[in-house]
């Protein structure tokens, strides 16, 4: 039975990477990404027990960088903001070898992620990255069904708005727009 | 392949383009770095415990009431035998020391040893004897200690230490003792008790009297005085106990037994025996479980009772009349409310569940909040548990809501929850000079049809909002603030039916250009929705009066995303 520091030292020698590409899926910035993963570590461990496999390790990790990079932004007050789908931020990944077809898809679907609300991105990582059904993203984000299919809703309409046709379809299941308010 | 694969096959792109990047953590200085940080977190947990366990000691010593040799069941066997592992169901054999006079105590605090579990075993610091062989000494480790479980001869808990950064102890000879070691939870060894959860607590034992043993696992002894340079040194045993232990079966543990669905609650009532500690419970008429509104216990200890209280569970009962119809239990793992002396503010929120107990439907309409606590008094010898009952509260359960309270609902709003911040009040002022479509500045009138509201999700106070000018809208936004802050917001987006094309602005990138697209065009007056929850709980907010603002999110294009806000003047909410 391993120590807690034996697993973590595996996790970070063989799923390093993997975590950071998830974290950075949702935060968007690489130095960032890096920290999410630094900070959730240190929160899982401090409380895992020894003999947790490295499999569990890293499930546990990802659900605290997915709750670390929400309790972030619910903590920061912006509101009105300005941006410039030309601009890819500086230290941000090479992009790939250029071709046809496959960069400037990555690029516009970098750039699309970035006009999604938090939450939104969180869905659609969740729901797209992780392939989770709608009824474990309400589970993960501590949210109901319902509000999980506006926020993916409503994160697929601004992706289209950008991505047209390469965007994700907006009529999979569990994707219905909700009306939220009184009647007009 | 569809849009669908080649989106998610994007976001692989993406993710795998910066998991390749280059960091400046090396593999290495990351792990040290979390193992670090982590222990710290640890030790302040084990610290915690410690300090606890402390408070109740020093209740007992100044009301003068019990002598120090009545607490638990304290007894120091001396005399450890030859060194062995400790295996799982084998029999015992304490490992030897590796220096004279160099073991581990308890800590101070730790003495009371009577109903415990696997995560509250004693805390444990080393001493050196003053009449040790050596005069000082640095004892080097991983800070943690493990222990061992002994029953009738044999191992039935061990395990649970590890490796990390070097934690240096210096110790001189008849001088205090260490910090206390961060004590790993020890694991049953039968399986059947172990918990299937991998975060800790890792099982319980059957209630019952154990022999504890700790030992410092991979301790090193470099022989001379604190503060020399020293290095190398000698690989050592450093070892404590026995102590006799009670541990409690886990949540068996608490005796009377909860009340069962269906069960009358005729015999509870609120207790006013002198010299038992007091429950009070504090709950608002309306209740709304799936938001997490739940009603406060408050438990107060007599100023003149020196005696510790434990709270072994704290009970929520929804009652009919006198019979229970809901039922939920919390236990000291889930309460940050374990360990109550007087003077204590001792508060916890108890849970309430929506659903009926006997049934699949959800609770409604009125009913009756009693709320029990089960404690224990530590000073006493026998296990005997002590019943508080609150007094009793009319509730009425608040149907689920359709949504959840939107929080970052739009992707930018006036304020935040808690706002304005300089941020918020710095895009405010810019606001003013940032155009709609054409030019055109924006002026938002709203309205408000009545200032007052019974308290609930959404306010009825009949407020519109009109826009003066040609925007692009996505939405309404409505916050009340209290004291300057915000303390509910919502955002309403523009209902379907109001969308438009609209075309492709001019040039290549840049501010002033987007892409065509389907976008809501506001038309006409619109209703907006006033929350009536709090931003930060999702509880209903208290009734009293607050500040309306209500606003207008636009965009011009897809780049440039305004709001203007204004403030509709005082409302005010009711019970």
């Amino acid at each position: 039975m391993g120590t807690w520091e034996q697993t973590l030292s595996e996790l970070v020698a063989t799923r390093r990477r993997a975590l950071v590409g998830y974290a950075y899926l949702l935060s968007g910035d690489v130095r960032e990404a890096e920290d999410l993963v630094q900070d959730a570590l240190v929160a899982t461990c401090a409380r895992v027990r020894a003999g947790t496999d490295v499999v569990a390790l890293e499930a546990y990790v990802r659900k605290a960088v997915l709750r670390t990079y929400l309790d972030g932004f619910r903590r920061r007050r912006t509101w009105a903001t300005i941006r410039h789908l030309s601009v890819v931020p500086d230290e941000q990944p090479p992009h790939e070898s250029a071709t046809t077809d496959h960069v400037p898809v990555r690029l516009d679907v970098q750039e699309a992620l970035a006009t999604l609300s938090p939450r939104e991105r969180a869905c659609v990582v969740l729901r797209h990255y992780d392939d989770l059904p709608i009824a474990d993203i309400a589970g993960r984000l501590g949210l109901s069904v319902g509000t999980v299919k506006r926020y993916l809703s409503d994160a697929h309409r601004r992706l289209a708005a950008t991505l047209g046709p390469d965007a994700p379809d907006t009529s999979a299941p569990g994707t219905d727009r909700m009306t939220l308010g009184g009647t007009r | 392949m569809n849009h669908n694969d080649r989106f998610a096959d994007a976001l692989g792109d993406i993710a795998g383009a910066a998991g390749r990047s280059t960091s400046h953590l090396t593999d290495d200085e990351l792990v040290a770095g979390v193992r670090r940080r982590a222990t710290v977190l640890r030790r302040r947990r084990a610290a915690g415990r410690a300090a606890t366990a402390a408070a109740a000691v020093v209740a007992v010593a100044a009301g003068g009431v019990v002598a120090a040799q009545q607490l638990g069941g304290t007894r120091a066997v001396p005399g450890p035998a030859a060194a062995t592992e400790a295996r799982c169901g084998e029999v015992f054999t304490p490992p030897t020391p590796t220096f004279e006079g160099l073991r581990l105590t308890l800590s101070p605090g730790s003495e009371v040893l009577a109903e415990r579990g696997l995560t509250e075993l004693p805390s444990v610091v080393a001493t050196l004897d003053a009449d040790a062989s050596l005069d000082a000494l640095t004892l080097t480790s991983d800070g943690n200690v493990e222990y061992t479980v002994v029953q009738d001869g044999r191992v039935v808990a061990n395990g649970g230490s590890g490796v990390q950064p070097l934690v240096t102890t210096p110790l001189t000879a008849g001088g205090p003792a260490s910090t206390p070691f961060v004590g790993m939870f020890p694991e049953p060894c039968d399986p059947s008790r172990r918990t299937s959860e991998t975060s800790l607590p890792s099982g319980s034992l059957p209630a019952g009297e154990y022999e504890v043993w700790a030992s410092v696992r991979d301790a090193r002894v470099h022989e001379g005085k604190p503060g020399e340079d020293v290095s190398g040194g000698q690989p050592a045993v450093v070892v404590g106990g026995p102590w006799i232990v009670t541990l409690s079966d886990g949540d068996a543990a608490v005796r009377p037994e909860a009340l069962a669905c269906g069960a009358t609650a005729t015999d509870l009532v609120a207790s006013t025996t002198p010299g038992t500690p007091r429950l009070t419970v504090t709950a608002s008429r309306t209740l709304a479980p799936g938001l997490d509104d739940a009603p406060e216990a408050r438990i107060e200890v007599a100023a003149d009772d020196p005696r510790p209280y434990r709270v072994e569970r704290l009970s929520a009962y929804l009652l009919d009349g006198d019979t229970v119809v809901g039922a939920s239990n919390a236990y000291p793992r889930e309460l940050d409310l374990d360990l109550v002396v007087a003077g204590d503010d001792a508060r916890a929120r108890v849970p309430v569940q929506r659903g009926s107990c006997d049934s699949d439907t959800d609770l409604s309409g009125p009913l009756t909040l009693l709320v029990v606590a089960d404690v224990t008094d530590l000073v006493s010898s026998s296990s005997e548990v002590l019943r508080l009952v609150s007094e009793r509260r009319p509730v009425t359960l608040e149907p689920e809501p359709a949504w959840e309270v939107p929080d970052d609902v739009a992707p930018t709003m006036a304020y935040g929850c808690g706002g304005p911040t300089a941020d918020d009040t710095a895009w405010l002022d810019r606001s003013k000079d940032v155009f709609a479509q054409g030019g055109t500045p924006l002026r938002i009138a709203g309205t408000t049809a009545r200032t007052t509201s019974m308290r609930g999700t959404t306010l009825d106070l009949g407020t519109t909002l009109t826009v003066d000018g040609d925007v692009l809208a996505d939405g309404v936004q409505a916050f009340l603030l209290k004291d300057g802050r915000v303390v509910a917001r919502a955002h309403t987006p523009t209902p379907d039916g109001t969308w438009t094309t609209f075309p492709a602005g001019p040039g290549d990138g840049g501010i002033d250009a987007w892409p065509a697209a389907d976008v809501p065009r506001l038309d006409g007056p619109l209703d907006v929705d006033v929350p009536g929850r709090s931003c930060e709980t999702g509880a209903l907010l208290p009734a009293g009066d607050y500040e309306l603002v209500v606003g207008l999110y636009g965009s011009v294009g897809f780049q440039v995303e305004v709001t203007v806000v204004e403030s509709l003047g005082t409302i005010t909410v009711t019970d």
